[in-house]
């Protein structure tokens, strides 16, 4: 039995629902759905035209001299941290961001120049941010972050699966604190390829989890970062402890075909690992953050729920509910956004919703999609996350009552 | 606390110098550099023209066909690695649990030349006014999470599997994860490294940072004029030594651990310091109980540019005080190139083969000593030497710093 526990001792987000965390908790509290035509980029010649964006000028809000040349997704994450993060007494603060692609604008671009323009023709500062780990790095360069930067890359579930990472390293003793999550810019590129791949919403033009309805997911971008601490070392500084990390799972599903649904297995596995690690069993779980997001799939992890549960035999229905509909798919930022949204829940007492779900996709008496907000104290909750390529990925959170 | 032990029981690599562990072994004992006219596409455009590549490389012997069709590059040497280090390893993948086996992988641009051909395809149908069809096989090509997915795939492993792709220092971040993943008992087999295929944009930008050699690569010599851009793949099979007395696995060395750190200062130059260097090496003697005293050999980043080397030897310095001259301190990237985001796992692959047989491969191409770099950096001939304990240190664009820790592999060793 080891000694460290790994609490969350701040959170910041900058996403679709919110320029940081009292705003999105607002807006994603009232049921509002970010979803929008998009219009940064021409889409005259999709089906699919919307999308959840971040409106607001992150040049103007970060001010600084020389911002106006980073990538955007590393102004998402300077954004976030400037926003909501009391960056003091850091000097051993790590930094451990998930992400899929760094910035595929900012690669794109790159060779497109060298391409039509010539090799001579590139601008060499702009090379130093096409590496995939530099949005992460800029974060440790802006604060002078020196024990730790990892950049962790595995699609849609990076942003959790960052969390993971920092669960682990500080329960090895490596470091007392962390800043970690995920954070994804919406490139036109990844639009593109995703329209293409079929995974978007191209009839109701919005992401219904769990409905039958559902005929896709909706695209999105956005930060979420939250502070891992040693709990020790957190209630010696004397800082408020918002919720504790007690397991994470991540599996993955060789048969998986890539960009097709993703099976019951992958989801079922992730979850009862995940509990493995907590020590806990579904029976004590009162919400399931799903990573439904309006595709196919959504109706296999409510099956292996189902099964889960029929497993264990619990005796009351687990809420479960999704907020992708309202953010949309964020790339590697939606983990830590789904984490840090059920944080702000856990803080207030309430189980959220799954926005817009009319037809549920399936009835069990051991799940229940409510549609409105509940107002019921949870002890746990998981966090589910899921990949085109057969990853999946579960966090577990409890309720901090003190020692 | 008291933690199982972690040994390496397969080792694949595919490598400038050599396309399996062997011949790469050899060929860095003779000293032979794989620096040539680069191959891959036309650089007369470029300030230099050579390179690091993969010569000749039979993907047939690793890889199926169908396989071969469906993956970019990078993921095609990252399997073909990874299978040599299986059948190395002589796991039995029919009697493995595959929910107890994980994939870590590091990489720096990843499946980039999937990219430039996706744009390239673009841009020819643009120029002939052709209507532009999205390929949909190369858009899922390219992420680089596909590398670490590809290898799962490939050999049904259902544990976790993740991608690290902290740029040069890739390989050491992986390996670190895949170390901590045993030691807490999530995994009984990792398969672990780095993957990164030659391509335009690397070769691009580093020619356009003026950080290029225009024929070879001299870590720490007093005339070197930068790196040669390499490609390749090297990957580690690890257990628990428990896991691989019980199978009679053969064992090249043992992982003591390893330590992060970052330089928190540029995109591209080291800290003037090189704070992440000694952040990391502080890390690895403190998280694996080792000092200063305990280190034979440095396998070094030494990537060849006149800042790097510098800085290196400064935290050398530093670190080893009065031995910081005698410590052999050598650069494979002498020889095979700085392979990105694959560079420190073969480095690592490398210091198994050094603790396993006292040997260390020389820096060569070293023509002249440079006063700020003074180290022993193993000059142009392969030395005899006993090494119980080797480090490999890396680092990276983001200032992103890493040593690993791999020690001579003796049963016996009470930890």
């Amino acid at each position: 039995m080891r000694d460290e526990r790994v609490v969350i001792t701040q959170i910041g987000t900058v996403n679709p629902l919110g320029f940081g965390k009292t705003e999105f908790w607002n807006r994603l509290s009232a049921g509002e759905m970010a979803t929008k035509p998009v219009v940064r980029f021409d889409l005259s010649d999709f089906t699919n035209k919307t999308a959840c964006l971040v409106e607001e000028d992150l040049d103007a809000f970060l001010n600084e001299r020389g911002v106006k040349r980073l990538d955007r997704n590393t102004k998402l994450i300077l954004s976030t941290l400037k926003q909501d993060m009391i960056m003091e007494d850091c000097a051993n603060l790590g930094v451990v961001i998930g992400t899929i692609f760094g910035s595929l604008e900012m690669v794109t671009n790159f060779d497109q120049i060298t391409l039509l323009e010539g090799p001579k023709s590139v601008s060499p500062s702009d090379f130093s941010l096409l590496v995939i780990n530099a949005a992460t790095s800029q974060a440790n360069i802006s604060y002078k972050l020196h024990a730790l930067s990892t950049t962790v890359s595995t699609g849609f579930t990076a942003g959790l699966d960052a969390a993971g990472y920092a669960y682990q390293y500080i329960l090895r003793g490596y470091l007392s604190e962390i800043v970690c999550g995920g954070s994804e810019e919406l490139a036109e590129d990844f639009y593109r390829g995703m329209t293409k791949l079929g995974l978007l919403s191209s009839g109701h033009q919005k992401a219904l989890p769990f409905d039958k309805e559902r005929d896709g997911c909706v695209l999105g971008e956005g930060c979420g970062l939250l502070i891992f601490s040693e709990l020790n070392r957190a209630l010696e500084r004397k800082q408020p402890v918002l919720a504790e990390v007690v397991g994470f799972c991540t599996v993955f599903d060789s048969k998986q075909c890539p960009g097709q649904s993703s099976s019951q297995t992958g989801f079922y596995r992730s979850m009862r690992g995940a509990l493995a690690e907590a020590g806990i069993s579904l029976q004590q779980v009162q919400w399931i953050m799903a990573s439904a997001n309006g595709w196919t799939d959504d109706l296999n992890e409510l099956q292996a729920i189902e099964q889960l549960a029929s497993e264990t035999g619990v005796n009351q229905p687990i809420h479960v509910s999704s907020l992708k509909g309202q953010t949309g798919e964020c790339g590697g930022a939606t983990g830590a956004i789904q984490l840090i949204a059920a944080v702000l829940a856990l803080q207030e007492g309430v189980i959220l919703p799954t926005v817009g779900l009319q037809e549920l996709a399936l009835t069990s008496k051991h799940i229940l999609l409510n549609t409105t907000k509940v107002n019921q104290e949870c002890e746990y909750v998981l966090v589910n996350s899921k990949g085109l390529y057969g990853n999946h990925s579960t966090l577990v959170l409890k309720q901090y009552k003190g020692c | 606390m008291k933690h199982p032990r972690i040994v390496i029981t397969g080792m694949g690599a595919i490598t400038p110098i050599g396309n399996d562990l062997e011949t790469l072994w050899t060929n860095l004992l003779a000293g032979k550099s794989g620096f040539a006219p680069v191959r891959a596409f036309d650089t007369t455009e470029y300030r230099t023209q050579i390179g690091a590549e993969v010569k000749d490389f039979n993907f047939d012997q690793y890889v199926t066909p169908e396989t071969l069709q469906s993956v970019g590059k990078t993921s095609a040497l990252a399997i073909s690695a990874a299978n040599m280090a299986i059948t190395d390893a002589r796991l039995n993948l029919d009697e493995l649990d595959n929910s107890r086996v994980g994939v870590a992988l590091g990489t720096t641009l990843g499946e980039a030349e999937t990219l430039s051909k996706i744009n390239r395809m673009r841009h020819q149908k643009m120029e002939s006014n052709e209507a532009y069809v999205e390929p949909v096989e190369l858009i899922l090509q390219y992420p680089c999470y596909t590398i670490a997915a590809n290898v799962a795939r490939e050999f049904g492993f259902e544990g976790p599997v993740q991608m690290l792709p902290n740029a040069c220092a890739a390989g050491n971040y992986a390996i670190g994860y895949a170390y901590d993943m045993l030691v807490e008992g999530k995994i009984d087999v990792a398969v672990t490294g780095g993957a990164e295929a030659f391509s335009r944009i690397t070769y691009t930008g580093f020619n356009r940072v003026l950080s290029l050699a225009p024929e070879c690569c001299q870590p720490f010599s007093n005339d070197r004029k930068g790196i040669i851009i390499g490609e390749g793949a090297g990957i580690l099979v690890l257990e628990t030594l428990e896991k691989a007395l019980a199978r009679g696995a053969k064992i090249y060395a043992e992982v003591l651990g390893y330590g992060l750190g970052c330089d928190a200062h540029h995109p591209t130059q080291p800290h003037p310091e090189g704070m992440g260097f000694y952040v990391a090496i502080t890390n690895a003697f403190k998280n694996t109980g080792i000092t200063a005293g305990d280190v034979d050999y440095i396998n070094a980043h030494g990537t060849g540019t006149k800042i790097n080397d510098t800085t290196e030897s400064m935290v050398i310095h530093r670190i080893f005080e009065e031995r910081a001259q005698t410590i052999p301190v050598s650069s494979v990237k002498s020889m095979i190139g700085h392979m990105m985001g694959a560079a420190s796992a073969v480095e690592a692959i490398v210091c198994a083969k050094v603790v396993q047989n006292d040997m260390i491969p020389p820096t060569v191409n070293f023509t002249s000593p440079d006063p700020e770099c003074a180290i022993d950096c193993v000059p142009n001939v392969a030395r005899q030497s006993k090494v119980e304990i080797a480090i490999s240190s890396a680092h990276a664009f983001g200032g992103n710093s890493s040593v690993v820790v791999i020690k001579k592999f003796s049963e016996n060793t009470e930890r």
